[in-house]
C-alpha cells in the first residue's frame, strides 16, 4: 500500500492550510493510501484539546480526531509543544492517538513514504 | 539505499524561525544523503554578521559531517551580497545547479 507523508507547519484558524492538509489526507485515506502527518511548529496547535466549536468554521480538533480514527499516523514535534506550553501541568493537552515525536521521525517518514508533501 | 533529502530554506532569519528549524531538521535527517539549499531571503541567515545563536551549532555539525549547504548565487547577487559576505562552511552555486539539485532529490522539505 502506498504511503504519503505531510510535513505540516500551520496553526489553526488563521489560514486554510489545516483544512487543505485535512482534505488531502482524507482523500488519500479514501483511496487506501497510508497517511502520516508530522505537525511541526504552530501546527501542533491543531491537535490541542478543547477547541471551541463555531458554526460555519471547520473544527480542526474534530477533523484530526477523525483522521486518526481512520488510520492516519499523526506525530507531533515535542520541542514545538514544549515551547508552546502544551506539556505543562500534567494534563494531556493534545488529542488521543496523536504521538509525541521528534525531528528524527521526519527522516523515518521520508524513508517510509512514496511522496512527501510540505504544507506551510 | 537511503533517499536523497533536500532541505530548502527560503525565509529570512529575521522575523521567522524557519531557517533555524530547517537546519535543525537537516541535522536530524543527516543519516540520509542530505543537502541544504538556501534561496531567496534565507541567504541572510548565512551573512557573517547575522545572529546565529539559534543555529550556529547546526551549521557547525553540517560542516563537520560534510553535508553541503548551497547558497543560490542569484539570490545573493539580487541582494547585493557576495561569497565574501558569508560565513565559512557554505558553498555558492549557480541557480541552475540549485535547480538540478532539486530535480535530483527524492524528497524536498521546504522551510
Amino acid at each position: 500500500m502506498p504511503t504519503i507523508s505531510f510535513l505540516f507547519f500551520s496553526g489553526p484558524y488563521q489560514s486554510e492550510s489545516p483544512e487543505t492538509t485535512i482534505e488531502l489526507a482524507k482523500a488519500a485515506l479514501q483511496k487506501g493510501v497510508n497517511v502520516k502527518i508530522f505537525c511541526y511548529m504552530d501546527a501542533v496547535n491543531c491537535v490541542k484539546v478543547g477547541q471551541k466549536k463555531v458554526p460555519g468554521v471547520t473544527n480542526i480538533e474534530e477533523q484530526f480526531r477523525e483522521l486518526i480514527a481512520r488510520g492516519a499516523d499523526v506525530r507531533l514535534c515535542t520541542l514545538c509543544m514544549l515551547v508552546r506550553g502544551m506539556l505543562v501541568g500534567g494534563a494531556k493537552a493534545f488529542i488521543d492517538g496523536a504521538k509525541r515525536a521528534g525531528t528524527p521521525d521526519i527522516a523515518d517518514m521520508v524513508e517510509e513514504s512514496d511522496r512527501v508533501l510540505v504544507i506551510s | 539505499m537511503s533517499k536523497k533529502i533536500l532541505i530548502i530554506l527560503r525565509k529570512p532569519p529575521h522575523g521567522s524561525l524557519y531557517p533555524a528549524e530547517g537546519l535543525r531538521v537537516a541535522v536530524a535527517v543527516s543519516a540520509s544523503e542530505t543537502t541544504v539549499a538556501s534561496i531567496g531571503d534565507s541567504v541572510y541567515a548565512f551573512v557573517k554578521e547575522a545572529d546565529m545563536t539559534l543555529y550556529k551549532h547546526h551549521l557547525d555539525f553540517l560542516a563537520e559531517t560534510e553535508i553541503p549547504v548551497l547558497i543560490d548565487k542569484d539570490a545573493l547577487e539580487t541582494r547585493g551580497l557576495t561569497q565574501e559576505d558569508l560565513a565559512s562552511g557554505v558553498t555558492v552555486k549557480d541557480h541552475s545547479e540549485i535547480i538540478k539539485t532539486i530535480a535530483e532529490a527524492d524528497a524536498t522539505l521546504v522551510f
